[in-house]
């Protein structure tokens, strides 16, 4: 019984494995795989390349004017309503007015003869 | 990876894979992990394709380092029951399926006692048929350490009954 000797072992590995053939057009998938794993990675890099982007332009622009309130679409107003919108504005901007009124209040003893609010309706009835 | 580069890669998938499959079935013993393997090579093979000078020695090294990555992967997993032997395949292309058939189990079951290394390196030495300096450059050792490596593997696979009764048969039929 000769022992195992490189020989041997080199015949008994190839016959053994003689009859494995790589699967045909295996090639061709594998390069498919490929071009299909190419293009999702240079997809989802571009995709993040412009969200990057944005975030950057986003935190550029706000950092130099600091808070800005957001616009309000401008409102259209009716002629009544514009005519409102002058009169409050004049009033607004007119000067406090001072001394105009007369603060009225109630006085003990109003029966006396030198009252004037209640003689006129006397007279009246 | 262009038209032409592409046309090339075929080119030597066609040419080598039978080989590739075929170590890579002796390095795993298992045709599923084999194809598993050869295929994750193709595929690191493809993605470098354009920068890879040697390709065939990309191949044993991609090889070598999935069979070894799988190996310690298998360590830290609890062993799994096997349902079926996986090991018979009847492939219909096959010159002399009989023959393989009866003689790859106990080939790869006596490959299946020596350690990853001692595979590698019996593969590569008897079965791809590289020198001891080939070898030692791809596994990153010293050749001397190839030569005793190969020594030990061959000693332990000579003391594997199933081989032993492989090499009387070859003796009375010649």
């Amino acid at each position: 019984m000769p022992a195992l000797d490189e020989d041997i072992l080199r015949d008994l590995m190839h016959r053994c494995t003689d009859d494995l053939h790589a699967p045909p057009g295996v090639a061709a998938g594998i390069v498919t795989r490929h071009r299909r794993r190419r293009n999702t990675r240079a997809l989802s890099v571009a995709t993040v390349g412009v969200a990057a982007g944005t975030a950057v332009a986003l935190v550029a622009s706000g950092s130099g004017g600091g808070y800005r309130a957001p616009t309000m679409p401008a409102l259209k107003l009716t002629a009544a309503q514009h005519a409102l919108d002058q009169l409050s504005t004049v009033a607004a901007s007119a000067p406090q007015p001072t001394g105009r009124y007369v603060v009225l209040a109630e006085k003990q003893g109003s029966t006396r003869s030198g009252s004037r609010s209640c003689k006129p309706c006397r007279s009246r009835r | 990876m262009d038209r032409k580069q592409t046309r090339a890669f075929e080119g030597f998938v066609t040419e080598s894979g039978d080989v590739l499959l075929r170590m890579a079935t002796l390095l795993t013993s298992d045709p599923h992990a084999a194809e598993d393997v050869y295929q994750e090579t193709l595929q690191r093979l493809a993605a470098r394709w354009s920068r890879v000078v040697n390709p065939m020695a990309f191949c044993r090294r991609v090889l070598h380092n999935l069979v070894i990555d799988q190996a310690r992967a298998r360590q830290r997993r609890v062993p799994e029951l096997g349902l079926f032997d996986t090991r018979d395949s009847g492939d219909p292309r096959s010159g002399d399926p009989l023959a393989a058939i009866e003689l790859r189990p106990a080939l790869l079951a006596a490959l299946d006692t020596l350690t990853p290394q001692q595979r590698a390196i019996v593969v590569l030495r008897y079965f791809d048929d590289r020198s001891e300096a080939d070898v030692a450059d791809l596994l990153g050792v010293s050749p001397g350490t190839v030569k005793s490596t190969a020594s030990r593997a061959m000693a332990q696979l000579r003391v594997q009954p199933g081989l032993t009764l492989f090499c009387t048969t070859d003796t009375t039929t010649r």
